[in-house]
């Protein structure tokens, strides 16, 4: 299967190694990785500000360099997902052909678990995998936005070796929310405080996320209370899994 | 007001005691409301009915309105119609002058709330008392609903029981029975020697000529019942077809409200009557921007019925309370409402106050796509100029940095070698400007040393250079 992988500005400024495990993964699972070389964000951080003018430039040029790629687009981000499956046609509504081509290129886009989950059906054990460990995972709100909801603790619960421990309001937002986070950190701060602590609370060796900005808000609050969480993005917790 | 929102925000999230009853006091409902949908079999089909209905009604509110408003004038009900909140004042104060009203009883209205309306007739020299326990116990601390249910979900009965030795003489029990009990018993006497009752409406009935009040204290019914004129306030959208629509609404309203399958109270008022209640009865019908509203792309906001379900859940509520926000209504609709009712630059600052979640828009009885409306809204601010200047230019500059790959690329380089020298650890703990907002509350990680797609582009670059590779 052809896929192109939708690195995230995020993920490729703060988390290379994710996105590489999201790459690597799927590659072991038999598909060609192409990564489009000219790609860089999809315009969510201005569409979320209300720039919906520079936001639609910048999906303009998302659609234009992943219209030139085939098959599923996955990205290791469901916020990012979402912006391109569920926002871009809010960009485009007055166009109709910038539209179709920002449609189609909506409907090849995939949050990585969905893929994997739902599009590939994966079965890690029989390709070996492994991990010895206790994990939990915060759920990022833009799964609701997708339709998903539990796919990645599904995928989570195909490694074996992993004691999976439920995050008490696993759907809680974080407290990222892009500008947000910026505009009152104080808020934003409070509901990191309790995803922190819910974090804490399952005694967890590695808390496993699937959003960059999640795991940056999550992680930077902690490491300001002067505790330090262990995370890594779902797609190194299967890499990792994997022998990668 | 911007910044304003901001300070308000930032005293709210210093009071944790605060974040703690929010909590508390929002889990009830939310876990109630959860737990009783899943009795309605059906409930996302009841979500449906109700918003197609409401989207009937409001888009022919002209016609659903005139039929009620002579169904109840030939019942002898007097209809003021009132466009704004002064208007709407100068009508109640119109009455109350007029019979020489000097005691009013109020049961909980956030219409009046919207309106100023206590204030008004107090400045008169009338005596106006909440009958809500909960408006009761804010009316008594001088200070504004937390929430629009449950006014006073940010006060403890040891808060309570300091408001009431202080304004009633209270001298029981710190303990939320004996309050409620004490509250009862100031109560009984403002009902039986008030002249005037004034409520809300929770919903008109077109084809009854009829309005509903729910309550779950049976104030309501004093109110509307006991003194000689009684005075209902509502919304000019608060209206619904017919009585089986109407069960539809009552059905999601006390169940996304509080959990309920009906609130206690639900009183129905037709008009005078000859033989008991009020001598006189007024309905006073508020625009107060909402026909603006109706006619702009946002009208799904006017399907709300108010009931909170949106406060219940939200993470930003649940940590500032609805006391910070610029106005009466607060939660996600109260971010969508104060910036369509008072301008954008009024309340240019709640639509930005939100992490844009979704919560709000999946609990929606009545499905208004709150986040969408949202987003709507920074639209507006944006293409209206509210933001700040530093914003502006900063989403212009991000803009064209992530249509050209390469000056992306060096962004990225700029960012890590500017950045470098304010990390530790790779963390950075303290930043100026725009991105010092985030190190006030939280470390900001380094970027990589090689972004993902540099890794790629060397690989690329290796493999072009090795023959055969």
């Amino acid at each position: 299967m052809d896929t192109a992988l939708f690195v995230t500005c995020l993920g490729d400024t703060f988390y290379p190694d994710a996105v590489e495990a999201t790459a690597d993964v799927l590659g072991r699972l038999g598909c060609s990785v192409d990564c489009p070389s000219r790609q860089t964000c999809c315009g969510q951080p201005m569409f979320n500000a209300g720039y919906f003018d520079r936001a639609r430039d910048v999906a303009r040029h998302f659609v234009e360099v992943f219209a030139e790629t085939s098959g599923p687009i996955i990205a290791p981000s469901s916020s990012c997902a979402a912006m391109v499956r569920n926002h871009f046609p809010r960009l485009f509504r007055d166009s109709p052909d910038e539209l179709a081509l920002a449609e189609a290129v909506g409907e090849r886009t995939f949050e990585f678990c969905e893929y994997l989950i739902k599009r590939l059906d994966v079965d890690l054990a029989a390709m070996g995998a492994r991990f010895d460990g206790s994990v939990t995972f915060h759920c990022s709100c833009h799964f609701r936005e997708l339709g998903l909801w539990d796919e990645p603790i599904d995928l989570i619960g195909r490694i074996p070796g992993v004691r999976y421990v439920p995050l008490e309001n696993i759907d809680h937002c974080c407290g990222f929310g892009g500008t947000f986070s910026v505009n009152f950190p104080h808020v934003s701060g409070r509901m990191a405080a309790d995803k922190v602590r819910a974090i804490e609370a399952t005694g967890a060796d590695w808390l496993v996320f699937a959003d960059p900005g999640c795991a940056m808000n999550i992680t930077g609050y902690a490491n300001r209370q002067g505790r330090t969480l262990r995370a890594m993005h779902v797609a190194e917790l299967v890499q990792r899994s994997l022998g990668g | 007001m911007e910044n304003r929102f901001y300070t308000t925000t930032q005293k709210a999230c210093a009071d944790s005691a605060l974040a703690e009853k929010l909590r508390n006091a929002t889990d009830r409902p939310r876990i109630g409301r959860e737990t009783i949908c899943r009795e309605l079999d059906e409930v996302e089909r009841f979500r449906d009915l109700a918003a197609g209905l409401r989207d009937d009604v409001l888009a022919n509110l002209d016609g659903y309105l005139s039929d009620f408003v002579d169904r109840v004038e030939a019942a002898g009900v007097r209809v003021h119609w009132a466009s704004d909140a002064h208007a709407a004042q100068r009508a109640i104060l119109g009455v109350a002058r007029e019979q020489g009203v000097k005691r009013i009883v109020k049961s909980k209205s956030m219409l009046t709330e919207e309106i100023d309306l206590s204030p008004v007739l107090e400045a008169d020299g009338i005596e106006v008392v909440e009958t809500d326990l909960g408006e009761f116990i804010i009316q008594l601390a001088g200070q504004k609903p937390s929430h629009i249910v449950m006014p006073a979900v940010h006060l403890s009965a040891a808060e309570v029981n300091e408001i009431f030795r202080h304004n009633i003489g209270y001298r029981g029990e710190p303990e939320a029975e004996a309050l409620t009990m004490a509250a009862r018993a100031h109560l009984r006497g403002k009902f039986a020697a008030a002249q005037m009752g004034i409520s809300g409406v929770n919903f008109a009935i077109a084809d009854e000529g009829a309005w509903t009040i729910c309550t779950n204290e049976g104030n309501g019914r004093y109110v509307a019942g006991l003194p000689r004129i009684y005075v209902a306030v509502m919304g000019l959208e608060r209206i619904v077809r017919d009585g089986p629509d109407a069960a539809v609404i009552l059905k999601l309203l006390a169940r996304f409200a509080t959990g309920q399958r009906i609130t206690q109270y639900v009183n129905v008022v037709r008009g005078p009557c000859a033989h008991d209640g009020p001598e006189q009865v007024h309905l006073v019908i508020v625009d107060n921007g909402r026909s603006r509203i109706l006619g702009g792309d946002k009208w799904s906001m006017l399907r709300c019925i108010r009931c909170g379900a949106c406060l219940n859940v939200c993470p930003v509520f649940c940590c500032i309370g609805g006391q910070s926000f610029p106005g009466c209504y607060s939660g996600p609709m109260g971010e969508v409402l104060l910036p369509l009712q008072k301008g954008l630059e009024i309340a240019g600052g709640p639509p930005k106050a939100c992490s844009l979640c979704g919560v709000c828009g999946d609990v929606c009885p009545v499905k208004i796509p709150l986040p969408e409306l949202l987003l709507e809204l920074r639209n507006d601010l944006a293409e209206g100029g509210y933001g700040s200047a530093m914003e502006r230019i900063g989403m212009k500059l991000g803009a064209w940095v992530f249509q050209h790959p390469l000056a992306y690329r060096m962004a990225q380089r700029v960012a890590r070698f500017g950045l470098r020298p304010f990390g530790k650890k790779g963390w950075v703990e303290k930043l100026p400007s725009i991105p010092g907002e985030w190190t006030r509350v939280k470390d900001l990680p380094l970027p990589a040393k090689t972004s993902f797609l540099s890794r790629q582009a060397r690989k690329r670059g290796k493999k072009e250079e090795t023959p055969n590779g």
